[in-house]
């Protein structure tokens, strides 16, 4: 298996950013975060309605078959 | 599984140089210029001693001014004629050079040091696909794939080198950073949009049949100095932000050549050639005609037209220029001198162009100061600013007007004529409709 080679910009440790890629992520950064805040509260958002409006089933409306008859 | 694998891989020893090779380690950059263990920092100390001057004495008589000699020790560089003086001048040579010279001290010691110089690993081409975001120093080292510097000091390194030929491609680019929201002007997206069609050509046939000849872009470095002296392979890093365009770049001006050589012509790859020529532009402009604003473009770097005797130098060259309709880019040291030539421009009535880039900072300047070796209270940033304009053109004019006429009937022709040329010389086949 041939592995791309980690890139420079996540230090020699493979992982973090160097301080040249934050210098070159600071111009977007302020408006990713909003776009990523705006994406998480969508979601919470539609996530949260769907359990409020369903509620918690206690599945009364599903017909049950008779208790089985007592073994004597 | 893939990362764990990731981690095992070892970076590979950064140092092949052995211990006796590094004269200098990182932690021990600074020393007095008489003192330095690297010896063309000890003759530049020389040099400011022998053309520079102190700034005490400078309001004193002729007779009574002397040349600096006392170096501080702070910032290591002969700025003042004796001790007396330098106490005398101590708080503002500390509040305005001091520090400037003491990291310009560091920062000349640190590029003779010896140590590998990570930063200058400057990579090759890129896949297609790869965009390059041209919106300042960093994105545009991050998105082109330069080694990861973190230091500032090898920032300045770098930009230092590369701000000629970035500054060229930025400004060309269709990812730069100047937008008709920033600065561009409507005159200017419809010159930069005239050399952006060639530069960035639509790739919609590999058939050999409706294929067309690849244009050279021409680009002319009006009055260069330092540019012109640089090391080739550095402009290779302009013609990787067009893959596919041939450049052939002009350097033009007294300077442009080392004295004792001979104007010459190279071709460094496919894709550069090169051209030095040492008279001055306007002698050399009948030489290079005709020009075309889809192919052609014209950079000052620093030409000084606001300082003393520059408007005379480089009136019957701006002239010139502006005839050609093609873009020009002209920067500056800082804001004063950009503001000098921008007057000096406005103010001959004889000069009629448009703007296309208004003035202001240019984002990739060089970081790295330039200190002037004859008052190093001086210090720059080549490139600092840029601005841009084109020689105007009159799309209507009135025809019963006797003199109006007589002027359309002589553009005319030196169109028809170019077209001849054009169409003689190079056997094009790409016919362009003007107006």
């Amino acid at each position: 298996m041939v592995l791309p080679p980690v890139s420079q910009y996540h230090q020699a440790k493979g992982y973090g950013q160097t301080p040249a890629l934050q210098r070159a992520r600071r111009p977007f950064f302020i408006r990713n975060t909003i776009t990523g805040l705006l994406l998480l509260g969508f979601t919470g958002a539609v996530y949260t309605y769907s359990i409020m409006a369903v509620k918690q089933d206690d599945l009364s409306d599903v017909s049950m078959p008779p208790p089985p008859a007592e073994n004597k | 599984m893939v990362y764990s694998l990731r981690f095992c891989v070892k970076s590979s020893p950064n140092n092949y140089k052995t211990d006796s090779q590094i004269k200098l380690r990182n932690d021990n950059l600074f020393h007095p210029l008489s003192k330095s263990p690297i010896k063309s920092l000890q003759e530049r100390g020389e040099l400011i001693r022998k053309f520079g001057k102190c700034p005490v004495c400078e309001g004193l008589a002729k007779e009574n001014q002397k040349r600096p000699s006392y170096e501080c020790s702070d910032c290591g560089i002969p700025t003042h004629c004796s001790e007396e003086h330098y106490k005398h001048n101590l708080i503002e040579h500390k509040l305005h050079t001091c520090k400037m010279l003491r990291e310009f001290n560091e920062d000349m010691h640190d590029l003779m040091s010896g140590r590998k110089m990570k930063e200058f690993e400057f990579p090759s081409s890129q896949p297609l696909d790869e965009e390059v975001n041209m919106l300042n120093w960093d994105t545009y080292l991050y998105t082109r794939g330069f080694p990861s510097i973190d230091q500032d000091r090898s920032l300045r390194h770098v930009s230092k080198l590369l701000t000629y030929p970035i500054t060229i491609g930025s400004v060309l680019h269709q990812n730069g950073p100047y937008t008709l929201r920033n600065r561009l002007t409507n005159e200017g997206l419809k010159s930069l949009t005239a050399l952006r069609t060639t530069l960035h050509p639509k790739q919609t046939s590999v058939d050999i049949k409706t294929l067309r000849p690849a244009e050279t872009v021409r680009i002319f470095i009006v009055g260069a100095r330092a540019e012109a002296q640089m090391p080739l392979h550095i402009y290779t890093q302009l013609s990787y932000l067009f893959p596919t365009i041939t450049f052939h770049l002009h350097f033009v001006g007294p300077e442009s050549l080392l004295r004792g050589t001979e104007p010459h012509t190279t071709h460094f790859n496919h894709y550069l050639s090169f051209t030095w020529k040492n008279s001055l532009y306007h002698d050399y402009h009948d030489t290079i005609h005709p020009f075309d604003p889809y192919c052609d473009a014209f950079f000052l770097f620093n030409p000084g037209i606001g300082r003393n005797n520059g408007k005379e130098l480089w009136e019957k060259t701006i002239k010139q220029l502006l005839k050609t309709k093609c873009a020009i880019f002209i920067t500056g040291f800082d804001e004063n001198d950009m503001k000098n030539e921008i007057q000096t421009i406005e103010e001959d009535e004889t000069f009629e162009f448009d703007w296309i880039l208004e003035p202001g900072e240019n984002e990739f300047k060089s970081l790295r100061r330039d200190i002037d070796t004859e008052d190093v209270r001086i210090g720059v940033y080549p490139n600092w600013g840029i601005f841009g304009i084109r020689g105007k053109r009159y799309d209507v004019r009135h025809y019963d007007e006797e003199e109006g006429a007589i002027e359309i009937k002589e553009e005319e022709e030196w169109e028809e004529t170019e077209e001849i040329k054009r169409i003689g010389a190079g056997g094009m086949t790409k016919q362009r409709i003007r107006h």
